[in-house]
């Protein structure tokens, strides 16, 4: 398994009471496999994302990725692990407004270096997903869709074996949703493990395996 | 394909700080005010040190005898260059000669040139004794090849010409054999010359209508150098006890009190300048820590992006660090270059504004000012940032964008 | 277009300054009792055409929106500025002594303006050459 979470629980309080925003969850995924959770908004579906993606410390439970438990790393191995190897899109609009289209693609680069130019590989890729003719431009003429396409580009940048990605067809129409979720399917067909956060039903279809999220529980679609 | 450079990780800092120009524009101003009052500060300290430094290591007499009433005169002169004339009988060098304490004695004749050739400034011309002289001689020994004759000057350093040119005074023409450096006193504005050239000089002057008295046996002031035993202080009350306080017509004045006189009040002028300029960088590095703060609340979520994307505390906090590094990088020089500009072309009318002597530092104290003033303010961005870098590293604050926050 | 109007009525004030400040502001020398004028007089009536020439090339600035020309203009505004400067320092000169008016606040003063002239013009036209690098470049 490539990525494993065991039990994993996150308490948040909300005034004086304390409440699970994940609770218990237990969760893996294999290389090439497309995984859907849907859920409702406020069903802590964002929460488990950003504890898998190390970015939140739970309260208790253990996530590992590789057989590599997160917490045996420091932040820096983290940072690298997330920069490397899991391609996260963010919900919403996950990108900086004060760089261009290309800018904001090669910006995993820009934060660790490696040998290789990325330029060549972050302009087929935004040809992929296409929008290699807004290269230039700076976010703020941009649709809704054509961010999103942006924050995949960049979460593909560095070929990562996990790619998790927050509500990604949230404010689009249908035939650009329809666009992303294919082209979801079509990277986990190249060993890519997809792990999408949806409360879209229809978006479950071209997935392996469907999980619902509810009160921070998370179990099996019937 | 697109020939741009490879986007590196201080690309972010710049362009940060590109897409925000009134926000970066901001800083940069807060650290430009900042280094242009140190510079500035700095320079009009030093350069007031240096003149008062020049004339107390120069001024050879410890007492000065003038006519009565004219004792603020000589003052003037002294520090500020404005020219006087004013005469008393030579007869009082003999009287003073013999005085309890006094080791030398040198008459100085003063005569005050409404226009000459060089200029339609009024001009100092002193004419001093070479046989008896000790005042004068320490500011001409660096000029002076040898004697001076009738006929021939030496000129201050503010004076146009140089060795060899011709001056005119009241239709009369002198040579000038020498020219004094700048010193930052009174003397920068004045001739040197023989008691006889500027004997004549008055007589000139009185031929051509001049508004001037000239007694024979003339002269304007004796400067008097005590023995090592003898206290400025205690024979210039014997003097004037003996010479009955100025009821005979002349006045003693302790010269060396004029400079510390000076001194004394720089030292204070200086003490406030150094102090504002210290609260100024206190002053500016709170405003800055709290832009950045500011700042830093409103990229919560730049910086969650970041994280997500592998970013690593210590990037995100050197990252704020970078922004405002450059920020008081064009900061500092920006305001080091603009009070440059304002300060040092214009050192004459600031002297003049001030009042005191004032000479502004040689280039290699310049450059160590430049120097000194840029660090100052280069590191007061960094430092400023330092809570904010601080915040960044401890808090998982950043790192958490929740259901429904972007 | 708020670039052109900054930059254009910059040029044009610094220009103004340059050639009537030293006449009507921050004024030079007046003629010596005989009735001579002295040298700095006739930097000053220099300076008039220099500082008519940098206002005009202010005007220049305004009108055209073409960007290589705008940088040619501010080519020649840092070369104009730079003459400014060297009429009171070095070509024709001013009077003799510190303490006279010219030395004493017209020519610092020139060379303040002067100065800034080079600078900003300097600026103004490393904008612009990026910027035309940028468009050739896409």
């Amino acid at each position: 398994m490539m990525l494993e979470a065991l039990e994993i629980s996150k308490e948040y309080k909300r005034g004086d009471r304390p409440f699970f925003a994940v609770d218990g969850v237990s969760l893996s995924i294999d290389k090439g496999e497309f995984i859907c959770i849907v859920g409702r908004s406020g069903s802590g579906k964002t929460t488990l994302l950003n504890m898998l993606t190390g970015l939140l410390t739970p309260d208790s439970g253990k996530i590992a990725f590789d057989g590599v438990a997160y917490d045996r790393l420091g932040d820096d191995e983290l940072s690298l692990l997330r920069n490397t190897r899991l391609g996260y899109i963010m919900q919403g609009r996950g990108v900086l407004r004060n760089f261009t289209v290309l800018q904001n693609t090669i910006l995993p680069r820009a934060l660790f270096k490696r040998a290789e130019d990325p330029e060549a590989k972050a302009i087929s890729l935004l040809d992929r997903v296409g929008i290699r003719h807004l290269a230039d431009q700076l976010p703020a003429r941009l649709s809704g869709g054509e961010l999103r396409r942006v924050s995949i580009a960049r979460a593909l940048l560095s070929t990562p074996d996990l790619l998790i990605a927050d509500e990604p067809t949230g404010d689009l129409d249908e035939e650009t949703a329809a666009e992303i979720l294919s082209l979801f399917r079509s990277v986990a067909e190249e060993g890519t493990g997809v792990l999408m956060v949806t409360h879209d039903l229809d978006a479950t279809s071209l997935a392996d395996r469907t999980l619902v999220m509810q009160s921070g529980r998370l179990r099996e679609r019937a | 394909m697109y020939g741009r450079p490879h986007f590196i990780f201080s690309d972010i800092a710049v362009c940060n700080l590109k897409r925000s120009p009134f926000r970066t524009a901001g800083l940069i101003s807060i650290v430009a005010l900042l280094a242009f009052m140190l510079f500035g500060g700095s320079l009009i300290s030093c350069s007031l040190f240096n003149g008062a430094d020049g004339l107390a290591k120069r001024l050879g007499a410890d007492i000065l005898i003038v006519p009565k009433g004219y004792d603020q005169k000589i003052e003037g002169i002294l520090l500020r260059g404005e020219p006087s004339a004013f005469f008393m009988d030579a007869a009082w060098l003999g009287k003073i000669a013999h005085f309890e304490g006094v080791r030398a004695v040198s008459p100085q004749l003063l005569i005050a040139s409404l226009n000459a050739s060089c200029c339609s400034m009024p001009v100092q011309l002193i004419g001093f004794d070479q046989e008896t002289d000790f005042i004068v001689e320490p500011w001409i020994k660096t000029a002076l090849p040898g004697r001076l004759s009738d006929g021939e000057i030496i000129i201050g350093g503010a004076i146009s010409g140089g060795a060899g040119s011709k001056l005119e005074f009241f239709d009369r023409e002198y040579t000038v054999v020498a020219k004094m450096e700048n010193t930052g006193s009174g003397f920068d504005a004045s001739v040197f010359m023989t008691m006889e050239s500027a004997r004549t000089a008055a007589e000139d002057f009185i031929a051509r209508g001049g508004n001037l008295t000239l007694p024979d046996n003339a002269i304007s002031a004796l400067s008097i150098m005590l023995n090592e035993d003898s206290s400025p202080i205690g024979t210039t009350k014997a003097m004037n006890e003996h010479f009955g306080y100025g009821n005979s017509g002349i006045v003693v004045v302790p010269a060396k009190e004029i400079v510390s006189n000076v001194s004394g009040n720089l030292r204070a002028l200086v003490t406030i300048i150094v102090a504002l300029a210290a609260i100024l960088w206190l002053l500016s590095i709170l405003i800055l820590a709290i832009a950045f703060s500011v700042i830093l609340n409103e990229r919560k979520r730049e910086f969650g992006i970041l994280r997500s994307l592998g970013a690593t505390r210590r990037k995100l906090a050197s990252l704020v660090f970078l922004e405002s590094g450059i920020v008081s990088l064009f900061g500092g020089i920006a305001g080091v270059f603009l009070s440059a500009l304002l300060i040092l072309p214009f050192r004459t009318y600031i002297r003049d504004t001030i009042n005191m002597p004032y000479m502004q530092p040689s280039v290699i104290a310049l450059i160590g000012l430049t120097a000194g003033s840029l660090i100052l303010s280069f590191v007061a961005g960094p430092i400023a940032s330092l809570i904010s870098s601080a915040k960044i590293r401890k808090s998982d604050i950043i790192d958490v964008v929740r259901d429904g926050e972007l | 277009m708020v670039n052109r109007i900054i930059t254009g009525i910059s040029a044009i004030v610094a220009g103004l300054l340059i050639a009537f400040g030293p006449q009507y502001l921050f004024r030079l020398c007046g003629p010596s009792p005989d009735g001579h004028w002295m040298v700095c007089h006739w930097t000053g009536r220099a300076e008039i055409g220099v500082g008519l020439l940098i206002a005009a090339l202010g005007v220049g600035l305004l009108i055209f929106s073409s960007e290589q020309v705008r940088l040619g203009i501010s080519a020649a505004i840092i070369l104009a500025g730079v003459l400014a400067l060297l009429l009171p320092a070095i070509l024709i000169g001013g009077c003799a002594s510190e303490g006279m008016s010219c030395r004493r606040i017209s020519f610092p003063a020139i060379t303040v303006i002067g100065s800034l002239t080079i600078v900003g013009s300097a600026f103004n036209a490393l904008r612009l050459f990026r910027a035309k690098e940028e468009r050739i470049r896409v």
